[in-house]
């Protein structure tokens, strides 16, 4: 009797929880389905508590406007974020928006995750008027627009002009060379003692920036291989050899405690530059407490060299079952004047141009930097690079690796560059 | 009337039998089969053999992983196992407070393998931590970061490895106490000396919870992971890039699940090997009281 009793109890908390977690699930698919019934969007973002602060509070707006929408986040930093999304893609479980970057948009976009946001546009659930073609075609791959800009940057040198002038030195950033910033670098460097050319953030500077100066690039046109001559490699790692040499740079393991923005070298006055993108400006400059600048790369070529790219994207998940909703939501991000007024251009100038006017007449002085400094590159630049391979993720950690044996000097410039065309060449014909 | 009971029996122990099958053997054999494809965990899995194994040959990454991961078992599991034993012993004699010494020392253990310790590890030994504050107070001049230096940086693992001795430390606390206190005064009445005692009673009585601990921390050992992922980063220069770093950057930062899964199976063989030759070479070891009544 009192076993049967027990049975009985065991299959009823059995049957309870079954039917509790399939509740939930059925609600959850529900929702999505009416449209003006409540609906609940979940929005994935990675950045640092400045984004977290300022998105959240767009995401209170936004839910003020339309109170039958729930916005759920689901931010972190940027360590982890990726290997959570890229689980979440296999598990076909996307949050409906997500932040996504440079580097890995490739691999989504071809895989079919995003939605394609061109029929939306078409539609006017999404209104892509009031920016440049050019721009949407930064999210697009094989005639999809997978995924739309959150802002706009650019690949930067900030700097600190009181240290330059300190150093007798001033900046000239229309015809400086590599010759030149060598020179202040390593002046600076036996005057002050500090790091005279920063952490030079070599891995971005050669991917984004100096290949394209010398007319070729990081990845060939095509991209299945690398673009570049191995003599262009080898001196770009004799600079750095150089400048390493001289203690014009940090040696590898002060760079591998730079975490944060906060233990930037130049923030805690170790170093008159700072090797960034555009939208780092304000960040920095509130962290370091002085005036900071923003300089183009050193040339020659920095015409060439420079180029407008996305400082990350939205997108919508292509197993969202509310797609529409979140085409809504993320309109509202790009092209509502309050919305942008509380993001503050922390992810890059705004793609819109309605909303870049609207913003112009009360920047504050670090964001008017950023803004005069996209509009200089957009005169002093060439089109942004094709998407990249599948696998460039793993040719820049590749790269990462072989800096490191270069600046331990385990590695000659020779051997590290044949040591890197030899792994990106594995790296690219697995593919 | 039989089978109904057993049906009962089954009925009770399904909780567990569901857990174990949902995930632990199923997820098994999902990444068995997964080690034989190219899955980037976007799109659906391609088979391609033993295309991922012939690939490790080759991988210089692989290799220094493998020689990383046996420095540090080699190390770190000899180093906590001896701390362990020293402290047990200690423990072992002393008649103040035992309890709240063996809970201080146990501590370590709980928390050792937490993030925030791994946090703390970053502040303790980074170029301005409290290490080098210290050893600069006693007249050295340090001025490179421990963990940042590829010739140190392992150690600061194995340090951390060694500080958590406290789950080892209890077990041989427990093994101490069963040796009985004759052999070691008829020891003494023989004029052996503590050393003696140590090698002759203690060693020999504890070989079988020796070989437990042993065996234990080091497939512990092989399965490190939080330290080299969130104090070193694997680096520099790959000196700190343990097994199971490489294996999760592999699966999560490469979108190679394929090949992780392949290298789960290769680290699954690799321990049941090692632990199979402890086994056997514990034979002439290890001295199991009461053997051959």
């Amino acid at each position: 009797m009192r076993r049967r009793f027990a049975t009985i109890m065991a299959l009823i908390l059995c049957s309870a929880l079954v039917a509790c977690s399939s509740n939930k699930g059925d609600t959850g698919s529900a929702e999505g389905d009416q449209g003006s019934g409540s609906v609940t969007l979940r929005f994935a973002w990675w950045g640092d508590q400045a984004r977290h602060d300022l998105t959240m509070e767009a995401i209170k707006l936004y839910e003020k406007n339309y109170p039958n929408v729930t916005i759920v986040p689901e931010f972190s930093g940027f360590d982890g974020y990726f290997d959570k999304l890229s689980t979440q893609a296999a598990g076909n479980q996307l949050p409906d928006i997500f932040q996504m970057n440079v580097p890995n948009f490739s691999s989504y976009a071809k895989n079919n995750l995003m939605a394609d946001l061109k029929p939306y546009a078409d539609q006017g659930k999404i209104d892509f008027s009031n920016i440049n073609e050019s721009v949407v075609g930064l999210g697009e791959l094989n005639g999809k627009v997978s995924s739309i800009p959150a802002g706009i940057n650019a690949i930067a040198l900030v700097y600190d002009p009181a240290v330059l002038q300190e150093n007798g030195f001033s900046m000239n950033d229309a015809e400086w060379t590599w010759d030149d910033f060598m020179n202040m670098a390593k002046s600076i460097t036996e005057k002050s003692g500090m790091y005279g050319g920063g952490n030079i953030e070599s891995v971005n500077v050669l991917s984004y920036y100096y290949f394209r100066t010398l007319g070729s690039g990081f990845f060939n046109a095509s991209g299945d291989g690398l673009g570049f001559e191995d003599a262009q490699l080898i001196d770009y790692f004799n600079k750095v050899s150089e400048l390493a040499a001289a203690k014009a740079i940090p040696t590898p393991d002060i760079v591998a405690s730079i975490k944060g923005m906060e233990d930037d070298l130049l923030v805690k006055g170790q170093a008159p530059f700072s090797w960034r993108f555009s939208n780092n400006l304000s960040s920095l400059a509130n962290l370091a407490g002085r005036p900071l600048e923003l300089a183009l790369l050193p040339g020659p070529g920095s015409d060439k060299g420079m180029m407008l790219r996305p400082s990350l994207y939205y997108s919508v998940a292509e197993n969202s079952k509310q797609k529409e909703e979140a085409v809504k939501f993320l309109d509202f991000l790009i092209n509502d004047l309050d919305a942008n007024d509380i993001l503050k251009a922390e992810r890059g100038v705004p793609i819109s141009e309605k909303v870049r006017e609207h913003m112009m007449q009360n920047l504050n002085e670090n964001q008017k930097k950023e803004f005069e400094y996209i509009s200089r590159v957009e005169q002093h630049s060439s089109a942004a690079d094709r998407p990249e391979p599948a696998k460039a993720n793993e040719v820049r950690s590749a790269l990462t690796d072989v800096l490191d044996r270069l600046l331990f000097k385990t590695l000659s410039p020779e051997e590290a560059a044949t040591d890197f065309k030899k792994k990106a060449s594995e790296i690219l014909g697995r593919s | 009337m039989r089978e109904k009971t057993n049906l009962l029996g089954y009925f009770y122990i399904s909780p567990y039998i569901i857990g174990l099958l949902a995930f632990t053997l199923i997820p098994m054999a999902i990444s068995l089969y997964l080690s034989f494809t190219d899955y980037n965990l976007l799109s659906s899995p391609r088979w391609i053999g033993g295309g991922n194994f012939s690939r490790m040959v080759s991988d210089d990454q692989f290799w220094q992983s493998v020689r990383v991961t046996f420095y540090y078992v080699f190390t770190a599991v000899p180093a906590r196992l001896v701390f362990a034993l020293a402290v047990a012993i200690a423990l072992k004699e002393l008649n103040f407070l035992k309890g709240f010494y063996r809970l201080v020392f146990y501590v370590p253990s709980l928390i050792g393998g937490s993030v925030a310790v791994a946090v703390i590890w970053v502040q303790l030994f980074s170029k301005d931590g409290v290490v080098n504050a210290f050893l600069n107070t006693l007249g050295f001049n340090i001025d490179f970061s421990w963990i940042g230096n590829p010739s140190t940086a392992i150690w600061t693992l194995v340090l951390l490895s060694a500080w958590q001795f406290g789950s080892a430390m209890l077990i041989f606390l427990a093994g101490l106490q069963n040796i009985p206190k004759d052999y070691y005064e008829a020891a003494s009445v023989d004029g052996a000396n503590a050393w003696r005692r140590f090698v002759r009673i203690t060693l020999p009585m504890l070989s079988p919870i020796i070989l437990f601990n042993v065996v234990m921390q080091t497939i512990n050992g092989f399965l490190a992971f939080t330290p080299s992922y969130i104090v070193t980063e694997g680096g520099p220069m790959n000196s700190t890039l343990l097994y199971v770093l490489y294996l999760f950057r592999r699966a999560f930062q490469f979108s190679d699940m394929g090949y992780a899964s392949a290298m789960a199976w290769v680290m699954l063989i690799l321990i049941s090997i090692l632990t199979a030759l402890i086994f056997s070479s514990s034979r002439s070891l290890v001295h199991y009281e009461g053997k051959g009544d």
